[in-house]
């Protein structure tokens, strides 16, 4: 059975969130990257909560590690291990590194965003001891399938949402505004470009930048439940939580038959989905030397 | 010498690696015909890849080769067997980024593996886990700040290399697919379109534009480290790194034989160095893009960006390419690469003589005939100099000085 694990789109939704899916996935405050965040102080809390509910808590803690985050990162990490979170996603190879020097319990769930391609390098960390990766959504529908058949451990897949584009250290929305003495009135702020736009946002230390539409992989889920992938993640990241409620239950509800209305339904509360790269190949091509 | 750092250039041909040799460059990394990220450079075949290796060699210089591509399950199946062709070659290293390169470079082949800055690597923790998987040096991500590298320089022992000038990415590396979705083309496999220079609509939640006097842009200006030479050979670092295999020879010769120079002037004299700003200007002169210390300093602040509207155009200050020097009528051989004329103002810069400043004199053309202007793409001329010129010396705008 493929578990359906959500992303809230703000933290006050978790308990709400609880009965409708199977888990939940979220960040920390200042260590995670596209993501809706808890502080460490909530962790406790909030993965008691999710525990009593008998459900399961992924924490991802996938931001790039500078050397003034070791330390904390180190504590966080052993917190995570001592709360049995069911899993820590990480970018950053000193999560993996920390993992071992403590002999950590908690498994880790490789989800370095756009570089978790093929199944070489998730056997590569496998033998590093990982339990699971969550693969990259510049990759085909074919590949997603082949690269689980080809793997020991735990898939997880993103099919519905938002998809990351970008994340940079620097502050690119804070830039611009003190470079042309604008004020910061706005909530939101989106970057525009022949007729698609597309969400960017700041966190303390960096910019993200996502997808101009949300995956609607709700037919693909199908498959992903066919072929056994482990988890599936609907991502509710800047999505408002009463059409998050309607997807999660599209999900929930959608058979062979069915497929076609619950995709249809997912259109109708977001006219902007799209497939993303499922079915499309990018480009990869090196010159010829013509010489 | 102690503490002596290699001088590392880019190289998108032959033609641009035998210059950055010639130059003052320690060694050279280029892409193969596949696995690279630049899939727009023009790479280096298996045989040109062995020419390199022997020129460089015969210099007592280094080549390295980028893998340095996020693999797919397809690609992954021909690895090894690229691998083995690439250490055929002769090379010296290779420059990876997906792990699993690491374990198959290992098993297969006894290629020195370089982590390539695509892995991101900015702490120690992770800098120590690639050294026990035996990498033999780490090109850091490039928003380290100097205490970071000072700090994995002390905690772990590899070699570590940084870059020290060229272009930056905007985003972490590895962490940008603008390219993907904007224009099917897969930035961590070689198909950058350098989406971070595009210019975009700056808008509220109500779709409202936020204005400025120019678009919004993701755009970063360069990095130049020249002025932080002396503290980062002092730090340790092994290896600086020049961007850029898609640069002209031009950019190649100037920016190498700056640095190097730089590089060479602080460890003959470490007591009494004192910054050249002339180098600067030469830099700055040659690159068409502002540039600043970026991370190294802590910078991540507007000053980083560029708001500039990509009004980038390309160098004219180039003007010739020596091909030969006839010791006999003291003439030197030239190939022209931007238009010049009778009594310009020109430079003369080669990897083994000062700087030459000249006004142009006579100029003949191929059959003899005095001309005034050389204004034909790669046109050959000859101009009667006294001073012996050699082979890849190069001719530039004077903007300096002029003293004859």
């Amino acid at each position: 059975m493929t578990k359906i694990l959500v992303i809230p789109p703000h933290k006050e939704d978790i308990s709400e969130l609880l009965s409708k899916v199977d888990g939940i996935l979220v960040g920390v405050k200042n260590f995670s990257n596209n993501f809706t965040e808890i502080s460490k102080e909530e962790l406790e809390k909030i993965t008691k909560e999710v525990k009593k509910a008998n459900k399961e808590i992924f924490i991802s803690l996938n931001k790039n590690m500078h050397h003034a985050d070791l330390e904390a990162l180190t504590e966080l990490l052993k917190k995570c291990n001592q709360l049995k979170v069911d899993g820590v996603f990480y970018y950053d190879v000193a999560v993996l590194s920390i993992h071992h020097k403590l002999s950590l319990e908690i498994p880790l769930i490789w989800s370095a965003e756009h570089l978790t391609t093929n199944a070489y390098t998730i056997g590569y960390w496998e033998n590093f001891g990982i339990s699971g990766t969550f693969l990259s959504n510049e990759i085909t529908m074919k590949e997603i399938l082949e690269i689980h058949q080809s793997t020991k451990t735990y898939t997880f897949v993103q099919v519905f949402g938002y998809l990351p584009m970008y994340v940079s250290r620097r502050l690119a929305i804070d830039n611009y505004l003190k470079h042309f003495h604008l004020k910061r009135d706005a909530k939101e702020f989106y970057l525009w470009k022949e007729n698609h736009t597309y969400p960017i946002l700041e966190r303390e230390k960096s910019t993200e930048i996502y997808s101009s539409f949300l995956l609607n992989a709700i037919s693909e889920f199908l498959e992903y439940q066919e072929s056994g992938i482990e988890y599936a993640i609907i991502s509710g990241f800047l999505v408002p939580y009463s059409s998050l409620e309607e997807v999660i239950t599209c999900f929930q509800e959608v058979t062979e038959e069915n497929v076609e209305e619950k995709k249809q339904k997912i259109q109708e509360l977001f006219p902007n989905t799209g497939n993303g790269f499922l079915y499309k190949e990018t480009v990869y091509q090196v010159k010829k030397n013509e010489k | 010498m102690k503490n002596k750092p290699e001088l590392l250039a880019p190289a998108g041909d032959l033609e641009r690696l035998k210059v950055a040799l010639l130059y003052g460059a320690d060694a050279v990394y280029f892409g193969g015909p596949s696995f690279g990220l630049r899939a727009n450079a023009i790479n280096f075949t298996f045989d040109e890849m062995k020419e390199a290796a022997l020129f460089a060699h015969s210099l007592g210089k280094k080549v390295y080769v980028t893998v340095n591509i996020i693999l797919h399950n397809k690609e992954a199946k021909e690895l090894v067997s690229y691998l083995q062709n690439i250490e055929k070659t002769g090379i010296d290293a290779i420059i990876v980024s997906d792990p699993y390169v690491i374990s198959m470079a290992k098993k297969y082949t006894s290629l020195e593996i370089h982590l390539s800055t695509q892995q991101s690597t900015i702490n120690y923790e992770a800098a120590s886990f690639f050294q026990k998987e035996g990498v033999k040096r780490i090109v850091l991500g490039r928003e380290c700040s100097k205490e970071e590298i000072k700090e994995i320089i002390t905690r772990v022992p590899i070699e570590i290399e940084t870059f020290i000038h060229g272009a930056m990415c905007a985003g972490y590396s590895g962490r940008c697919v603008l390219s993907n979705f904007l224009t099917d083309r897969d930035s961590n496999r070689g198909g950058c379109s350098q989406i971070c220079r595009w210019d975009f609509k700056l808008q509220d939640q109500d779709g409202k534009r936020i204005e400025g006097e120019r678009d919004f842009t993701l755009c970063s200006k360069d990095l130049s480290l020249l002025k932080y030479i002396p503290e980062m050979i002092d730090m340790g670092i092994s290896s600086f790194k020049i961007e850029g295999r898609m640069r002209s020879v031009y950019y190649i010769a100037t920016v190498v034989s700056v640095y190097r120079k730089a590089i060479d002037k602080y460890l003959e004299e470490k007591e009494n160095y004192v910054y050249d700003e002339r180098l600067e200007t030469v830099l700055r002169n040659c690159a068409n893009r502002d540039s600043v210390p970026q991370f190294f300093d802590g910078s991540t602040g507007e000053e980083c960006s560029y708001y500039n509207g990509r009004e980038e155009v390309s160098n004219q200050d180039f003007l010739g390419i020596v091909l030969a020097y006839d010791e006999e009528k003291k003439e030197a051989v030239i190939e022209q690469r931007n238009y010049f004329q009778k009594k310009d103002k020109i430079e003369i810069f080669g990897p083994h003589h000062e700087d030459i400043f000249y006004e142009v004199g006579d100029i003949y053309d191929e059959d003899g005939n005095l001309i005034d202007i050389v204004r034909h793409p790669r046109q050959i001329v000859r101009i009667p100099m006294n001073e012996k010129l050699e082979p890849y010396d190069m001719l530039r705008i004077a903007k300096l000085k002029v003293d004859k």
